[in-house]
């Protein structure tokens, strides 16, 4: 557990070097997306590793589909917007505008996996929208 | 709310579904697999986009490439991290935990431009504490 958060910290730590070096670069967002996801994938590969061809294989066109959809939404629409948002607002506010996300990620779970929302949860909402309207204070 | 916001509510509702869509895709394949997968397919979509639309000479960075290849490392550690330690923690106090970015980001800011705006430390502190909860991160931790 102790080893998981200090992972997932050094993750939110990279994850905001990664939001401040693309405030400072002049590449076109293609040129960054491509050598961004090119770099990752051998990086990836022999650090996570554990992919045989038979995993590939064995995926169903309704799998493939969730992959596309992961590739089109997430990978270019989220890291797409991330990168014009970013040059037209900076990182901090878009780092605080992805406070978005956990509503986004919840909306879904309630609609797609029938999950329910605690009064705790209703409050952390509230709060995020109070935030999210004082973005231009930031 | 200002039209420049928009690009980031848009990315943000983007990301939102990644954790549905990899929940989903993961029926199929494992965690890995997926991730190496979505990497050839993007790069490959976007390779094809330059081709096709830009100018292959864009591709060519030769002259500075130390910044790019910077932003790959970053990118590449956060995923490597992120999927690392989502496999030794649970999910709530995870995603909790890794919404403190924004802070890390104000922390950046003030160790390498020397800005430090207390009404930014408290509206980014306070939507750390608003995600915290809404994730369910305080019930996690208290029962």
């Amino acid at each position: 557990m102790l080893l998981g958060v200090v992972g997932v910290l050094f993750a939110a730590l990279f994850c905001a070097l990664y939001s401040k070096l693309n405030e400072s670069l002049d590449y076109e967002i293609s040129v960054r997306l491509f050598y961004q996801f090119m770099i990752a994938i051998p990086l990836v590969y022999f650090l996570l590793g554990n992919i045989q061809m038979a995993d590939i294989i064995s995926i169903t066109l309704i799998g493939w589909v969730h992959i596309l959809a992961l590739v089109l939404i997430v990978s270019l629409g989220g890291y797409g917007f991330n990168i014009l948002s970013i040059k037209k607002i900076g990182a901090l506010k878009t780092g605080t505008l992805d406070y978005i996300e956990p509503m986004v990620g919840i909306s879904l779970a309630i609609l797609i996996f029938g999950e329910s929302m605690s009064a705790l949860q209703v409050i952390g909402w509230a709060i995020i929208l109070f935030t999210l309207i004082n973005i231009k204070r930031i | 709310m200002n039209m420049k916001y928009l690009w980031g509510i848009i990315s943000a509702i983007c990301f939102g579904s990644l954790t549905t869509f990899a929940k989903l895709s993961m029926l199929d394949s494992n965690a890995e697999t997926t991730l190496i997968l979505r990497f050839l397919l993007v790069s490959s979509i976007i390779f094809i986009f330059i081709l096709l639309f830009k100018d292959i000479k864009l591709l060519n960075i030769i002259k500075n490439p130390y910044k790019l290849i910077l932003l790959g490392i970053f990118f590449s550690f956060e995923t490597i991290f992120f999927w690392w330690a989502l496999g030794d923690m649970d999910i709530i106090p995870f995603l909790a935990l890794f919404w403190s970015y924004p802070m890390m980001i104000l922390l950046i800011n003030s160790v390498l431009e020397y800005k430090i705006n207390l009404k930014s430390i408290f509206l980014v502190i306070l939507g750390f504490f608003g995600v915290f909860l809404a994730t369910g991160g305080f019930e996690s931790l208290c029962f």
